[in-house]
């Protein structure tokens, strides 16, 4: 708390107490000068408020399920160790985005989790099953369908860059918003949006090549073998 | 000329088109839009494909909430991250304390020693550069009444003034 402004830290107060006042419960920016004072169950309290949020950044960039709370729980750690150089200049839940951003980056990097790549063409039935639950709108039926689903998105994503497949799997899986997720990866709206354009291209041609491509072909050889 | 206008005004829309999908677009924008994709072939398919891709990225279910554990697990962690940093302190802290001292003290050495060494500086006088002519024994010298003759001659006076009691 030492190194914030004084003015901001005036602003904060009082912006805190007006947020208290309307709805009776302490705003985020009180919890976080309350934890920058050492309380620790108002930082507690933060944590409870942005857990699933933090959870779905890490679920978003991280492909393995068990890696993603264990990185959460990370993230909050080091929050709580660098909260007293928060300045409150942005939210906090920016902040924290930031911090789950870059956390995730370097468990990529130490574990040096390389992007995947598929070598094999997927089969007539793994492609038909993608066709029928983007055309049809099917519905995934088990765990274990859906996650043969997954894995195949996965193999038409693999063509991405990290930080475009990382944006495409927040905006359309994780439901952040495009200003979110220029905040988490430090970049300007419009850019955002642009790279999402040629993304969904990309990964969209990628289903035309490998999927429909390969349904077409089984259904002409189906058709001549009957001929 | 036209094909290459329609492809800058394609260009143009492309962030657009990620508001018309998300029903972000104001009016007036969201109908110039309408009209340019119903000319444009190349932006339907865009917008195809941005239908197909968000279709396919459904497939990725959104993060459940960690539950009620998860905030007292990383109160817990925090606990014992702070318990380490405080045990690392006091193990280093008489180590920390010694060190002090010793810089402390190793200063205080140096300095005096550079205020000795000034003092002396200044109270030296200069150097002088004196050239001493000593007087040496010449042991050769010999006094020698008459001329010799040879070598030999020489030789023994040279004995004869050596043991000379």
């Amino acid at each position: 708390m030492d190194n914030v402004p004084k003015y901001v830290a005036a602003s904060t107060a009082a912006i805190a107490v007006s947020a208290r006042a309307r709805t009776g419960k302490p705003d985020d920016r009180e919890l976080v000068m309350q934890a920058q004072k050492g309380v620790s169950t108002a930082f507690e309290e933060l944590v409870r408020r942005h857990q699933q949020r933090i959870s779905a950044v890490v679920g978003g960039i991280l492909r393995r399920r068990e890696d993603i709370e264990d990185v959460a729980q990370q993230v909050f750690l080091k929050a709580y160790i660098s909260i007293g150089r928060f300045d409150m200049r942005s939210a906090f839940s920016t902040w924290l985005y930031k911090i789950a951003v870059n956390e995730c980056w370097d468990y990529l990097r130490k574990k040096k989790v390389r992007p995947l790549t598929y070598e094999a063409d997927l089969s007539e039935e793994q492609a038909r099953h993608v066709e029928q639950f983007v055309s049809v709108g099917a519905e995934a039926g088990n765990a274990a369908e859906r996650a043969e689903l997954r894995e195949i998105v996965e193999r038409l994503l693999s063509d991405l860059s990290e930080e475009d497949r990382t944006m495409l799997v927040l905006k359309e899986a994780q439901g952040f918003a495009v200003e979110e997720i220029g905040q988490m990866l430090g970049l300007n709206v419009n850019t955002v949006k642009v790279r999402l354009f040629r993304a969904r291209r990309r990964l969209a041609t990628n289903y035309r090549r490998k999927v429909v491509h390969t349904t077409n072909d089984s259904s002409k050889r189906g058709g001549s073998e009957n001929l | 000329m036209s094909s290459e206008h329609n492809r800058e005004t394609c260009s143009k829309l492309e962030p657009f088109i990620e508001d018309y999908l998300n029903g972000e677009l104001p009016r007036a924008e969201a109908e110039r839009l309408s009209a340019h994709l119903d000319a444009c072939g190349d932006c339907r398919t865009a917008l195809d494909d941005a239908r197909i891709s968000a279709r396919l990225l459904s497939a990725f279910e959104p993060v459940a909430d960690p539950g009620p554990g998860f905030a007292h697990m990383v109160m817990a962690r925090i606990d014992v991250a702070e318990r380490w940093m405080r045990e690392q302190r006091s193990f280093w802290r008489p180590f920390e304390a010694l060190a002090w001292r010793l810089a402390f003290t190793a200063t205080l050495a140096l300095a005096f020693l550079f205020a000795y060494g000034i003092r002396v500086s200044h109270q030296m006088p200069a150097a002088e550069v004196t050239t001493v002519s000593a007087q040496q024994p010449d042991i050769f010298t010999v006094p020698v009444s008459t001329a010799p003759a040879n070598s030999d001659d020489v030789l023994l006076a040279i004995a004869d003034h050596q043991y000379e009691p």
